[in-house]
């Protein structure tokens, strides 16, 4: 999913809003994340999948996720591919990967797309 | 990786710099460009205190004099770990002509930091930083992502990504020479 496709959508009034995870560090999540979205820990580790096994196993199946990180340029980036394999896997069927070509103040801050701060 | 060309959509527009840049109170100067971390550049580099991995003071300004290359980093960062042996190098090669290479670690945990230090060697100064430190150096929001910092204190050049590592050595070798 592109970021500007993303925007779009959480900015039409009255449109059915993803659940959106954060699925890298929490250390740029604190710094900037996207408005709504919640940490789920770094794809790339155990606790961070179990993390975000934890945080959907209750959900719907047909729960419409959108998943990021940007921490790294998109080929070089070790979270989202297990984070999204996961969620395959435990049925989820409306699952997109928000494409960060370079990294997520890139492709999002930099945009002006609307960001949140945890801190 | 395979999800590449599946979600590849095409080219970015980058046309709401702008915008971002009044929205979070960054100058309209800064605003003409990717703001918050260009804007440091000829500025003074934000000052710090850390502890590094080996419980040593690093303190950014007890290093006026001296050129800094300041490398923001991570374990789950592929170019980070290309780089970093070469900064070691550069560190030994040119620490005697002034050169002080600091790594800022952006993970989560110190621990895995230390083991991939331990595991490339690296023998510079290492700390990990947090949320404040990336806000203060314009948001870390992308790894690797390095300061050169001249004798002054000042912010000469800012390196985003996968960098051309010659022409990095090039800038270090001019600050060296206080070109």
């Amino acid at each position: 999913m592109q970021p500007e496709e993303l925007n779009r959508l959480l900015q039409k009034p009255g449109a059915q809003k993803p659940l959106i995870l954060q699925v890298g560090s929490r250390v740029m999540f604190e710094q900037a994340h996207i408005v709504g979205a919640e940490y789920a820990g770094p794809g790339s580790h155990d606790e961070g999948l179990q993390a975000l096994r934890n945080r959907v196993s209750a959900l719907p199946r047909n729960t419409f996720i959108v998943i990021y990180c940007g921490c790294c340029p998109w080929t070089r980036c070790p979270n989202v591919g297990p984070a999204y394999k996961l969620l395959i896997e435990m049925g989820f069927a409306d699952v997109k990967v928000l494409y960060l070509a370079d990294n997520f103040g890139a492709n999002w801050v930099d945009l002006g797309y609307p960001v949140d701060h945890a801190r | 990786m395979k999800l590449v060309a599946w979600f590849w959509r095409g080219p970015i527009s980058k046309t709401r710099t702008f915008g971002f840049c009044l929205l979070t109170g960054a100058s309209v100067a800064a605003a003409s460009h990717a703001c918050p971390a260009q804007s440091l550049i000829g500025k003074q580099a934000p000052a710090f205190v850390r502890r590094d991995l080996h419980g040593h003071t690093i303190s950014l300004r007890s290093l006026r004099g001296k050129v800094v290359l300041l490398n923001f980093w991570a374990t789950w960062c592929g170019p980070c770990q290309t780089e970093m042996p070469v900064f070691d190098s550069w560190q030994r090669e040119y620490g005697p002509r002034g050169l002080q290479v600091i790594g800022i670690s952006m993970d989560d945990d110190q621990e895995t930091a230390r083991k991939l230090v331990e595991k490339l060697t690296i023998s510079y100064p290492v700390a990990m930083g947090d949320a404040g430190l990336g806000e203060r150096y314009g948001r870390v929001l992308g790894l690797p992502k390095t300061f050169l910092i001249g004798r002054d204190g000042k912010v000469q050049a800012r390196f985003q990504g996968e960098t051309d590592l010659k022409a990095m050595e090039a800038q270090i070798r001019a600050a060296l020479n206080g070109e």
